[in-house]
């Protein structure tokens, strides 16, 4: 296997994810999911996975429907993506001539669409849904809906009360069809921010509660380990200690995104394919994705988003995440707190404990067994304390 | 003075044994792929790592999509050329894809639907037995909508099971036109087929590819083009000299007066491909009135990309950008700021977005940091359209670099030169080869000779050395300057320092005290910085009374 940060893999390439899938299956027997993790954790390769090993007898369709601009052309795909499954049923071939000219419609693939322009979309989606109880030999249906979040950005922008009709119709749908319909939701964007907007223009249901929100962890360290190996194996790298490919995992915090850029920037480097590789080499390919103009990682983001999520929280937001980045360990929320408090000291400790929730929920912290609080990924932590010029300070000292 | 090429060149005009090759110095998509092979320097491995990478996707089902990034001129078309025809030619390749190259000029493109569309007429042009323009006729009869998912459509089709390979030029213009909905759209149709491998470029990174929010981000195996080194230049001239059959010239590349001559230009071109892809078809006397208007349409050409790239600016912001123009050159921010009438904040904060857009680029030295302009051809594009109508500053400083001044005059005595050859040029690089304390390929050699002796590099200050002797330069003056920086920096690295360092270092100074104490106005002397001329002087009247039998 090259290194091949951001590509598409083959599935053998794909390392350690066999038991968040089997999590996937067992899960998806009961009900739908909401798939969450930060950009580039490896969501898109996890599904992938998936839908090789389902089993026979499950029809599982994926698609990035990001690029989807409104709920009647997001009906048409779906339409598209069943037919193969259903045109040998006679109800289902029936059914779409009554819907209108067979040769009037959009063509998706090889599959030719009659023309339901006319039509309202949430009945013919319904009706075609209703249609896979037809066919008894699929025990279960799952759509791997990519991007969703991108689709209803794009479709609020202009009909928010399409965009919550269509989460409404899903909803209904997964509750009408709850033996045979599965859902899984994912995206680069997360689903609250979208319904967040949403209610903000008078939207008041829970349209994903029925679903279990599973989070696409890291690799585990000896999977991590393990892909770093291989990669230098694979490209005639190699190693100057055998712990280097451990302590590489570790300091890219088990991602295999930032572990197929490092090995790629280690292999550009000619100086490195004819001498073993060194922890001082890897520190400066890892420093160069941390700290490189070029900002190869864009960390960035974890600051300016903080603008959009957290509004005029900005500010409490910020002195809490300087808190605990500078902090050299873990620290008891309550520590966390102190040191953020010196900044915003009429600020109510229970906002700053609802305020560190949520940035629990946007991946910022960890929060450990213990209660103790520190960044959940060393490198967001390590360019937080570049970028914001903190001094570090003893976990158990008061600053 | 040397029996050199452009010297004989001169004398010879009508003898030329050179290959009528073509060099497209804009358009290397235009020139033969035989040509580009021969030309290619420094990048092998990297067109080595792209090819394997394409070559993996196509193999294994897996898609390793490239981004090569750097400025205008710096070889990313001459890369994606080869590319191009070294897949044209893999056996495997022929039986599992398709290869669509669309060329950089055909932008007009504003949604992935024409994105689609264009793919398809480039494919039609390659594989007309796909008959491709057939199908498409009745997507033009389609509502927009149903259009959009028919190309699509017949896009599949034709590809079938094989996988489709975009080289593609400029991706950020690419990526402006499309807009949020388009890379989307894109996106979304590479993740659903997974059917196409992207190898593309771009001048510098953008939002589009560099933004956690961006659709496209983290998507590309970004691979940075970076200038060419003296030894690459080298090389690339040296290849040039000999595709064209000019072995002579090739032969004279090679020795020091050569690489001095080619050092100097380095300085002038500072790593751009492009520039001495120019200059490389110019280095005989015959070729010299082609120099300036092949020159002037290249800048042309650039010249509307550069104008549109300014007004993205603010004012402060092209202020900074014009003063780096005229100033030729890395300046610290405090000289920046004072120049341009706003404090040091402002300018560091300008600088910085400057940086961020790839306009300007830091050398960080000590703690201060000094910016130049990213892109040389811009600097020369904006340079040259100040001169309106005067000789172009650049081929003055080229005709002084690489001819002698015995070989200048023997240019203006030639009427045949003169008849093809706008007069000033000549006059303008004779006046200033006079003043001999600013020869540019002098204080090229001095500027690497500050380089190789800081960082220990013996050999590399022997040569340059070397090279300042083939110009007319003086050798002590260069051991006295640079001889105990090398000694020191061999002993910080705790490196045998060997002995014919030592010994060049004390000859150089015993040289200077005596000709110092034969004739202490001796031009050698000249050469020698104040503080230096001054030791020089207190060591010869030492040595003096020393000889004399006085205690100083």
């Amino acid at each position: 296997m090259k290194p091949n940060p951001g590509g598409i893999l083959q599935l053998n390439d794909i390392v350690g994810r066999d038991s968040v899938v089997a999590y996937l299956q067992a899960t998806l027997e009961q009900q739908s999911i909401l798939l969450v993790a930060e950009r580039r954790t490896g969501k898109t390769h996890v599904l992938e996975k998936f839908k090789a090993t389902a089993p026979a007898n499950w029809v599982v369709i994926k698609r990035d429907i990001g690029a989807i601009r409104s709920a009647p052309e997001f009906v048409q795909y779906v339409m598209a993506d069943l037919y193969p499954h259903l045109e040998a049923k006679t109800n289902f071939r029936n059914w779409l001539q009554s819907l209108g000219e067979q040769l009037g419609g959009a063509q998706i693939g090889p599959v030719k669409l009659p023309n339901f322009a006319t039509k309202q979309w949430k009945q013919i989606l319904g009706d075609a849904i209703a249609h896979l109880d037809e066919n008894t030999a699929m025990d279960r249906v799952v759509f791997l809906w990519d991007e969703l979040p991108w689709m209803l950005e794009i479709i609020a922008k202009t009909n928010p009360q399409e965009a919550m009709e269509l989460l409404d119709t899903l909803r209904a749908l997964r509750q009408q069809h709850a033996n045979k319909l599965r859902m899984v939701f994912t995206g680069s964007l997360g689903l609250h921010h979208i319904v967040r907007g949403l209610k903000e223009q008078g939207y008041n249901n829970t349209p994903v509660n029925d679903m279990l929100s599973i989070e696409v962890e890291p690799l585990a360290d000896s999977d991590a380990a393990h892909l770093v190996e291989r990669l230098f194996v694979d490209n005639h790298m190699t190693a100057a200690t055998q712990d280097l490919f451990e302590e590489t995992a570790k300091a890219l915090d088990c991602i295999p995104f930032y572990i197929h850029h490092v090995v790629s920037a280690l292999l550009k480097n000619p100086v490195l394919i004819q001498q073993p590789v060194d922890k001082q080499a890897v520190s400066a390919a890892i420093a160069h994705g941390i700290h490189s103009s070029d900002n190869p990682w864009d960390l960035q983001h974890y600051e300016e988003r903080t603008l959009a999520y957290y509004g005029k929280q900005r500010g409490e937001c910020l002195a809490l995440l300087d808190a605990v980045a500078s902090s050299t360990g873990t620290l008891p929320i309550t520590d966390a707190v102190r040191r953020a408090k010196a900044a915003h000291p009429l600020i109510e400790q229970q906002q700053w404990i609802e305020l560190s929730r949520l940035l629990e929920r946007d991946h910022y912290f960890l929060r450990h067994a213990n209660g103790e609080i520190g960044f959940k990924f060393t490198v967001v932590k390590r360019w937080w304390v570049w970028h914001r010029s903190l001094a570090m300070v003893p976990a158990g000292a008061s600053q | 003075m040397s029996t050199v090429k452009p010297a004989s060149a001169v004398n010879s005009v009508s003898v030329r044994a050179e290959k009528a090759i073509y060099l497209s110095h804009f358009t290397p998509s235009m020139t033969a792929p035989e040509t580009l092979e021969a030309m290619l320097v420094q990048r092998e491995p990297l067109l080595q790592r792209s090819l394997g990478n394409v070559l993996e996707s196509l193999r294994t089902g897996s898609s390793h999509h490239t981004l090569f990034v750097g400025p205008r001129g710096i070889g990313k078309t001459h890369l994606l050329s080869l590319l191009h025809h070294r897949l044209s030619q893999a056996a495997d390749v022929q039986g599992s894809s398709l290869l669509a190259w669309m060329r950089e000029e055909e932008w007009g493109v504003t949604s992935f639907f024409e994105l689609v569309l264009r793919i398809l007429r480039t494919l039609d042009a390659s594989y007309p037995e796909l008959e491709i323009a057939g199908r498409t006729h009745p997507v033009y009869e389609l509502p927009l909508k149903e259009a959009e998912k028919l190309a699509e459509s017949i896009l599949l089709e034709v590809l079938g099971t094989k996988r489709l390979v975009v080289l593609l030029e400029n991706l950020d213009d690419l990526f402006e036109q499309l807009g949020d909905q388009g890379q989307k759209a894109w996106r979304a149709f590479i993740q659903n087929h997974n059917n196409m491998v992207l190898v593309c470029t771009t001048p510098s990174l953008f939002a589009g590819v560099s933004l956690h929010k961006s659709a496209f981000y983290g998507f590309f195996d970004i691979e940075p083009l970076t200038e060419l080194d003296f030894e690459d230049v080298v090389s690339l001239l040296s290849k040039i000299a000999v595709e064209r059959g000019d072995h002579e010239l090739a032969a004279f590349i090679t020795t020091s007066e050569g690489r001095a001559r080619i050092r100097a230009v380095h300085h002038l071109a500072e790593g751009n491909p492009r520039i001495y892809i120019i200059f490389a078809q110019f280095l005989s006397a015959q070729a010299l009135d082609e120099l300036v208007p092949a020159f002037m349409h290249t800048l042309d050409e650039l010249t509307p990309y550069y104008q549109a790239r300014m007004k993205e600016l603010s004012g402060q912001q092209r202020k900074i950008v014009e003063y780096l123009v005229n100033y030729r050159g890395a300046a610290p921010v405090k000289q920046i700021a004072k120049s341009c009438f706003i404090t040091q904040q402002t300018c560091s904060s300008q600088l910085k977005q400057l940086k961020e857009k790839r306009y300007v680029r830091s050398i960080e030295q000590g703690r201060e940091s000094y910016y130049e302009l990213c892109e040389p051809l811009m600097r020369l594009c904006m340079e040259v359209k100040k001169q309106r109508g005067e000789p172009i500053g650049l081929f003055v400083d080229f005709l002084r670099i690489w001819y002698t001044q015995p070989e200048l005059h023997t240019m203006l005595r030639d009427p045949e030169v003169l008849r093809r050859m706008d007069l000033r040029y000549l006059e303008r690089a004779l006046v200033l080869t006079k003043d001999t304390s600013t020869d540019p390929k002098v204080q090229a050699i001095y500027r690497d000779l500050t380089q190789a002796s800081a960082n220990a590099h013996t050999q590399a200050v022997f040569d340059l050395i070397k090279e300042l002797a083939s110009v007319g330069a003086d050798e002590s003056a260069a051991w006295m300057r640079f001889g105990l920086p090398l000694i020191q920096s061999l002993h910080k690295r705790r490196t045998p320092v060997p002995p014919e360092a030592v010994s060049a270092w004390a000859d150089a100074v015993t040289n200077l005290i005596n000709t110092h104490m034969a004739n202490p106005d001796h031009k050698a002397l000249l050469a020698l910085a104040a503080e230096e001329r001054k030791l020089i002087g207190r060591l010869a009247s030492a040595w003096q009374q020393m000889n004399s039998g006085v205690t100083p």
